[in-house]
């Protein structure tokens, strides 16, 4: 599985709104900071994928808290300034993702204690766990890759993204 | 044994060659895992009972455990290798549900955390499935 077979190139945004609270000290690891930006940035993505056809309005809401609870049981920022916001909900009848870029990094609780510049939004249905942990070995395996990543958050624009997922080597 | 067993973090995966099998060790016992003296290597095939396979919270659980112990944890699926204290790795893995993965362990406390991990790689989990 490619990155490019399950994010939605209308749902990418090349930089994300979402920001520390101003006044706020931006430490990584500040639980008042962190819980406040994965709000932002889980709804800027979820909306993002509603904007491009995906989801009910109605659905957009519960879609996000079902993120965050999964964020709560566990930081899915995994290191190397890449976050994987993930949850299962019946409102998706297929595994579909989008990509965020951050462009002055964004606490997120991240394993590593870093920033986080990239995020991969990741939405499945609830009886396909194959496709889900597929879509997760994609996004490792790429993101694995420093050349890649250097390249990826140097993009601007949607366009500029997703040349860069359709055109990355199949080991990316 | 092919592929280097040491190292943290996440770098390129290591990938058997085509092919290639991984034979139990001449004194590990292949039902129990346990080897007869020393500290390992020791090797145990462990089924992924998780309905989710071996998803993102379980590796974090697994990895969590592993720094638990000074011994090098390895864990194959296929011909693929994890470093046990490597979250991407093991997320690299894609162990699906009901597939059998190698745990390998190898150092000086390896008999005591041969147990502990299988039964967190074998766990049925108790998350909650619908997030």
């Amino acid at each position: 599985m490619r990155l490019c077979n399950f994010i939605v190139r209308d749902a990418i945004t090349p930089s994300l709104a979402a920001s520390a609270p101003p006044g706020v000290p931006s430490t990584p690891r500040d639980p008042a900071t962190v819980k406040t930006v994965k709000e932002q940035v889980v709804r800027e993505m979820v909306v993002a994928l509603h904007a491009a056809g995906h989801f009910r309005v109605s659905d957009v809401d519960e879609i996000v808290r079902a993120v965050l609870r999964r964020e709560e049981l566990g930081t899915t920022g995994i290191g190397r300034h890449i976050a994987i916001p993930h949850s299962r909900h019946p409102a998706a009848d297929r595994l579909i993702g989008t990509l965020a870029l951050s462009r002055d990094g964004l606490p997120f609780d991240s394993l590593d204690g870093e920033p986080v510049y990239v995020f991969i939004l990741l939405v499945s249905p609830q009886d396909r766990p194959g496709d889900h942990l597929r879509a997760l070995e994609a996004v490792v395996r790429t993101m694995r890759n420093d050349d890649f990543v250097r390249q990826l958050r140097a993009c601007q624009t949607r366009e500029e993204i997703w040349a860069l997922l359709e055109n990355a080597a199949p080991g990316w | 044994m092919t592929g280097k067993l040491s190292g943290n973090g996440p770098g390129p995966r290591d990938v058997l060659p085509q092919g290639t099998r991984l034979p139990l060790l001449p004194d590990t016992n292949p039902l129990t895992g346990t080897a007869a003296s020393g500290e390992g290597p020791f090797r145990r095939v462990v089924r992924i009972v998780n309905p989710n396979g071996l998803h993102p919270r379980l590796a974090d659980w697994f990895k969590r455990t592993c720094a638990q112990y000074v011994c090098t944890v390895v864990v194959w699926n296929g011909e693929t290798r994890a470093d046990g204290n490597s979250l991407w790795d093991l997320i690299g893995l894609m162990a699906m549900p009901d597939s059998d993965v190698i745990l390998e362990v190898d150092g000086p406390d390896a008999s005591k955390a041969i147990d502990p991990l299988a039964g967190v790689l074998g766990s049925p989990g108790g998350e909650n499935y619908t997030i």
